[in-house]
Parts: structure tokens; C-alpha cells; sequence
């Protein structure tokens, strides 16, 4: 029997058949992460597993560890810093997706989730019982709330309104790299003090166990109110965030920037007309309709205040959906006109900075840098300027050679590196691993990311869970 | 002057060309894969899936040709895919491109049974 046959005739001793293929047009599709070049032919898993229970997850990877086959964990598979994608051969794709329940426990304000649920799915049943999730990312349609979870991410949301992720995250169910099932945290809304298992697995991208139930705490929701402003500059965006919070007011829900290049054709997409300028938008949130209101209309003085040509609270729900989709979309700036030449996203960079820098980033994200092919190549900014974390998309045509194209994608990431350091901060989203590991080394030292290894050597001796993730293998510098 | 043999190499080479530029601009965002109506929780029941399979069997000749006319001719031609890749994503048309490629096998399948 060979290799690849034995593997199957055993996952499938443990799985259920219909839960597991290894047809290649499927390892193809689950092995393809987000935005990526193509996945290379040998680094295609050699089987995709979608276990339905904790206890078919723990055999599938006790018998990984004792044959000593690479696992890469797969929620969606939509995270673009290549932490979904599989990098070496042979292994078996572990999604989580059979992994689907939900449970209320209101009278203890949690709720447990499966990690393999639907984030849009998820948002849409909290929302029907008086509830928000307090995460919001681009992907959330198609994203699961363990891929979340593991990289501890909010997405667009405001860190300082309602915290992190983990900070709703009570518990998690793991299941260790030896198999071993084990439980974290607490059923109390009291969390606890000091050691919490939870946080080596909340946040930690796979590296440690896989996440296979989530208990997070219940948040009611809040009333809201949307404001919009226009601005000649990108930089009066920045100012006025920096006057919000200098004015101590409370921060938004959501606060956003998108340049004036960016607006053009998500607006075009819902009818908005020309943009009037560079766009900024916050959501506010309060316990009453008022209370929301009354912020907004505070933010609406400031965005004056800073040079907008217009600012104004929306109140048609209409409106209000149009230009939360034009923001939240906004990979839609890649829709070129009909007859022009499409655009590629080459260089995606994505950092957050202190508020005091907020305006110097975007104009060094413009002007500042040395990066020549990035001078080339055409700009969008926007980002979640709220929460201090801006976005550059450097897009190319899709004519530039192959290559120019991939110094534009390497350029970008070494830019991102270069303010994450020169202004002594990290990247908010998408997670570390594996694209951002040179940076990472750098960052913080190499005796903090020797003490990651180690831990990584302990925890998971054979290196079978996310392996080359940590190591940053193929995106060396 | 070309033959009429070159011609239909031509075309066929057009045609795959014409494929792989819109893949090519599909980021694998994936939001054209739970409402797709034919997904049944395989990611080959859906648009970025059927891409996917194309993109790399045209590239590397992975897989077989039954197999992914399998998957081609699957597709329900619905366009759900197609307008929520336009209002969410980039707007890859990936309906037009499975239409396409369904044309091409159709292509390579004369062909074959001309030689
Ligand atoms: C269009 C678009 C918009 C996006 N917008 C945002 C955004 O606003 N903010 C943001 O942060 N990200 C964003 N992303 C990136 C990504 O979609 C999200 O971070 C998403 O939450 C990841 O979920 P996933 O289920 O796809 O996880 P995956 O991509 O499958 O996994 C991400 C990482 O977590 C690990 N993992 C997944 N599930 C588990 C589990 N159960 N246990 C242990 N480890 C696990 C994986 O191994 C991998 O390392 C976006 C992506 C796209 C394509
Ligand atoms: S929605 Fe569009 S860009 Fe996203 S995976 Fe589907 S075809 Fe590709
Ligand atoms: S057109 Fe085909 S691939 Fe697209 S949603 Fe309909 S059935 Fe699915």
C-alpha cells in the first residue's frame, strides 16, 4: 500500500469517509489561502479532514504525532500573512468546519461556540437575541470565529471602545499537539486573576492546540450612530481622531478613513456619486438612542473642526449601509472601469501606530520611503484610523512583469516592517505568522523568539501543529 | 499563413489566457462559497473552489480533465457568485469565467476527436 493510501485507510478509521477527501481539486481549494500567489503543486496537503466532534479531532492528531505528519489547522482559510497555508509536504488539512454548534447560556451571559461557525452566521443569531459579536472583519461572510479567536482579532472595531477578542473570550476547548483534550478559563463573568490557559491558545494562530470550542461572554447590544465627513486632506482625518481622543471624548465603535482614490469606485458600485473629498466615518455607541447621538453629533464638530468640507450625522439607514459597505468592501477599489486595464493588489501593508504619528505614517506611507517600485505602483489608504491602524494597498497593472510585481509585494512588507520599528509599534490584524516572523525576530529580539521556540519545542516536540509558521519558512528575508 | 490546426491552438491558447487574467484578480476572500447552491460543505460546490481547480490544472495540468469537467458542468450558472464577488470582493466574474472554461473543454474535446 502506498504512503498516501495508508494515510487515507487510517484518517478514515478515525473520520467519518464523508468527512474526509482526498480528491486534488479539494486539497487545492483548502490548501489556496487568502490573497497569496498560488499555492506550489508539492506543498498541496495530501488530505483534507473536517472532523465532526473534539474527540475525532484529538485522534486525528494523536496520530499525527505518533507518524510525525505536519497538521495545518484551516478555519476558512482566509488570513493573507500566510498563516493558513501549508508548507510542507504531505500533510493533512485539518479544518474545523464540521465543527458548527452554538449554545446560549444567558443566564450566565456566555455563550460556547464551535470554532468551525460562521462569523456572519454567528453576528446574525447574537443579533436576533439583543446581542452584538464584538468583532467586525472584512471576511466575516465567509470567515470562521476560530480563525478570529487564534489570531485575536476585531477586525475593523476600535480596540480602546470594547477591548479585544480575548478579553470576551472566558474559555477555550483544546486539543493539545498530543492529543490531549483539555478545557481553560471559567464559567463565571469573573475572569481569572494571573495563570489563564486560555491565553496560550487565544491569539497564539495554531501553534499550540487546536481551538475547538469557544466560551465568550455575552455583550448586549448598543444603540448606534453613524457619522461621515469629507476632507481635502488625508492627514485632517488623522488630526481630527487626534483631537477626539486629546478632547477625551469616548472613543467610537468604529472610527475610519478611506482616501478620496479609494472612495472612487466602491461608490460608484452603490451610486454614491464623486467623492467630495477623503472620507472619514465613526460609528458611536451608547446604552440609549441619545447617548449615541449626542456623541455623534460631537464628532461631527470635530471632523469640522479639522477642515471638513462636510460632516454630518447619516441617518438614513440607507445611507448608512451604502457607506459602510463602500468602507468594509474595499477590495472593491480593484474594479477598474470597463475598458481600463485591471488592477492586482501587490503590496498590502498594515500597521499600527502611535496617535501622536497618525499623520506623519500617511505621509510617509506617500512620500517618505525609498521604496521605488512602490513609488510605481498606485496607492490606496484607508484603515481603521480610530484604532490608530492604517492600510496601504500599493496595486499594479496587471502587465507588470511577474517579477516587478513580487519586488512591489516584498517592498511593501519591508515598509511595514520599517514603521513597525521606527515607531516602536506592531501590526493589529491578520495575525504574525508566517510573513511578518523576520519581523517579529526583530521586533522584539531574538531571545524573546528564542523563548517562543522553546515553548513551541515543549508543548509540540514533533513540530506537527502550523509547522514552518514559526519558523517564517518561505518568507525568509 | 496559418493552417486551420494552428488556428484552433490559438484560440484554445487564447482562451486559456482570457481564464487565467480573471483568476488571476480572485483573492480568495471565499464569500462566493456558503450561499452558492450547489456547496454542500466541499469547497468544490462553489465558485472560488471551481477556480481554483481551474487555475491549477491549467497552469501544472493537475488533476484530470473528467474530473474538472465534472466541476465545471456542476455549476447551477445561478451568478450568485458573480454579483457577490462584484458588491464584496473585486469582482473576478466568476461565473463568465466557469461559462468560459466549459467552452474551452468543449474546445480541447473537438479537438481531440479531430486528431
Ligand atoms: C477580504 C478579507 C478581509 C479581511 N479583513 C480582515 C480584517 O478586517 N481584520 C483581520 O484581522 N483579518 C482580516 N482578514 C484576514 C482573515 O480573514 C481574518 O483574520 C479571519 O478572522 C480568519 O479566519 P479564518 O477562519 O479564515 O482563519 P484561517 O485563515 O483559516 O486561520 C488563521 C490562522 O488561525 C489558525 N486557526 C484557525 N482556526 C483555528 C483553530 N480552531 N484553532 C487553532 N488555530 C486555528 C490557522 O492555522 C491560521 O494560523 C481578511 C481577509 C480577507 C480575505
Ligand atoms: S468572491 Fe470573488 S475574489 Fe472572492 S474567492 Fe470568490 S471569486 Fe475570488
Ligand atoms: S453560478 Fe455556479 S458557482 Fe456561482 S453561485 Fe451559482 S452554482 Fe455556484
Amino acid at each position: 500500500m502506498s504512503e498516501n493510501k495508508r494515510l487515507i485507510a487510517d484518517l478514515i478509521s478515525i473520520v467519518n469517509k464523508e468527512n474526509l477527501s482526498a480528491d486534488i481539486y479539494e486539497r487545492i481549494g483548502y490548501g489556496q489561502d487568502g490573497i497569496q500567489p498560488d499555492l506550489e503543486p508539492e506543498k498541496i496537503p495530501a488530505v483534507v479532514v473536517k472532523p465532526t466532534s473534539v474527540q475525532e479531532i484529538s485522534e486525528v492528531v494523536k496520530y499525527a504525532n505518533r507518524e510525525k505528519i505536519p497538521i495545518y489547522i484551516h478555519g476558512a482559510g482566509t488570513a493573507f500573512k500566510g498563516s493558513p497555508r501549508p508548507k510542507r509536504p504531505g500533510s493533512i488539512l485539518l479544518s474545523t468546519q464540521g465543527l458548527t454548534s452554538i449554545d446560549m447560556h444567558e443566564e450566565d451571559m456566555y455563550f460556547e461556540v464551535g470554532a468551525g461557525a460562521n462569523q456572519y452566521e454567528l453576528e446574525k443569531l447574537l443579533l436576533s437575541r439583543g446581542y452584538m459579536l464584538p468583532m467586525n472583519v472584512g471576511s466575516k461572510y465567509s470567515a470562521t470565529i476560530g480563525g478570529a479567536v487564534a489570531i485575536n482579532t476585531i477586525g475593523h472595531m476600535v480596540d480602546i471602545c470594547l477591548g479585544k477578542l480575548i478579553d470576551y473570550v472566558m474559555g477555550v476547548e483544546v486539543v493539545l499537539p498530543n492529543g490531549e483534550i483539555i478545557e481553560t478559563g471559567t464559567r463565571s463573568i469573573r475572569r481569572s486573576a494571573g495563570i489563564d490557559y486560555t491565553r496560550f491558545f487565544a491569539g497564539m494562530e495554531g501553534v499550540f492546540g487546536v481551538i475547538t470550542k469557544i466560551r465568550m461572554r455575552l455583550l448586549p447590544n448598543f444603540k448606534k450612530a453613524y457619522v461621515v465627513g469629507f476632507f481635502p486632506e488625508l492627514t485632517d482625518i488623522a488630526h481630527a481622531f487626534m483631537r477626539l481622543y486629546k478632547e477625551k471624548l469616548p472613543p467610537p465603535l468604529y472610527g475610519e478613513l478611506l482616501d478620496k482614490k479609494a472612495c472612487v469606485a466602491p461608490f460608484r458600485l452603490r451610486g454614491l456619486g464623486e467623492p467630495k473629498g477623503n472620507m472619514g466615518l465613526a460609528i458611536t455607541i451608547g446604552h440609549t438612542q441619545e447617548d449615541a447621538d449626542q456623541q455623534a453629533d460631537k464628532i461631527a464638530k470635530v471632523f469640522k473642526a479639522e477642515k471638513a468640507v462636510e460632516a454630518r450625522v447619516v441617518t438614513s439607514v440607507r445611507e448608512q449601509e451604502d457607506y459602510w459597505a463602500a468602507r468594509d468592501n474595499i477590495l472593491n477599489i480593484l474594479q477598474t472601469p470597463e475598458g481600463e486595464e485591471k488592477l492586482l493588489p501587490m503590496g498590502a501593508l498594515e500597521t499600527s501606530v502611535p496617535l501622536s504619528h497618525l499623520a506623519d505614517v500617511i505621509e510617509y506611507f506617500r512620500t517618505g520611503h525609498s521604496y521605488s517600485i512602490l513609488h510605481e505602483a498606485k496607492l490606496f489608504i484607508y484603515g481603521h484610523v480610530g484604532t490608530c491602524d492604517l492600510h496601504g494597498l500599493w496595486c499594479t497593472p496587471a502587465s507588470w512583469p511577474l517579477e516587478k510585481r513580487l519586488r512591489c509585494r516584498k517592498e511593501a512588507l519591508l515598509l511595514e516592517n520599517e514603521v513597525n520599528l521606527m515607531w516602536g509599534c506592531a501590526s493589529g490584524e491578520v495575525g504574525q505568522t508566517a510573513m511578518r516572523i523576520p519581523f517579529l525576530r526583530q521586533r522584539w529580539g531574538e531571545a524573546a523568539y528564542s523563548m517562543l521556540m522553546d515553548i513551541k519545542k515543549v508543548i509540540d516536540p514533533n513540530n506537527i501543529l502550523n509547522p514552518g509558521n514559526l519558523e517564517g519558512e518561505g518568507y525568509e528575508d | 499563413m496559418k493552417t486551420d490546426n494552428t488556428q484552433e491552438t490559438d484560440s484554445i491558447k487564447e482562451m486559456e489566457t482570457e481564464i487565467l487574467n480573471n483568476i488571476q484578480t480572485c483573492i480568495n476572500c471565499r464569500m462566493c462559497v456558503p450561499m452558492c447552491p450547489t456547496y454542500e460543505g466541499w469547497i468544490t460546490q462553489s465558485a472560488f473552489g471551481r477556480l481554483a481547480a481551474i487555475n491549477l490544472h491549467l497552469k501544472y495540468g493537475l488533476g484530470s480533465i473528467e474530473e474538472l469537467s465534472r466541476l465545471i458542468f456542476s455549476c447551477a450558472n445561478c451568478r450568485r457568485c458573480q454579483e457577490r464577488c462584484k458588491m464584496l470582493s473585486t469582482n473576478v466574474t466568476p461565473t463568465d469565467t466557469i461559462i468560459k472554461t466549459r467552452q474551452l473543454l468543449a474546445r480541447k474535446a473537438q479537438e481531440w476527436g479531430r486528431n
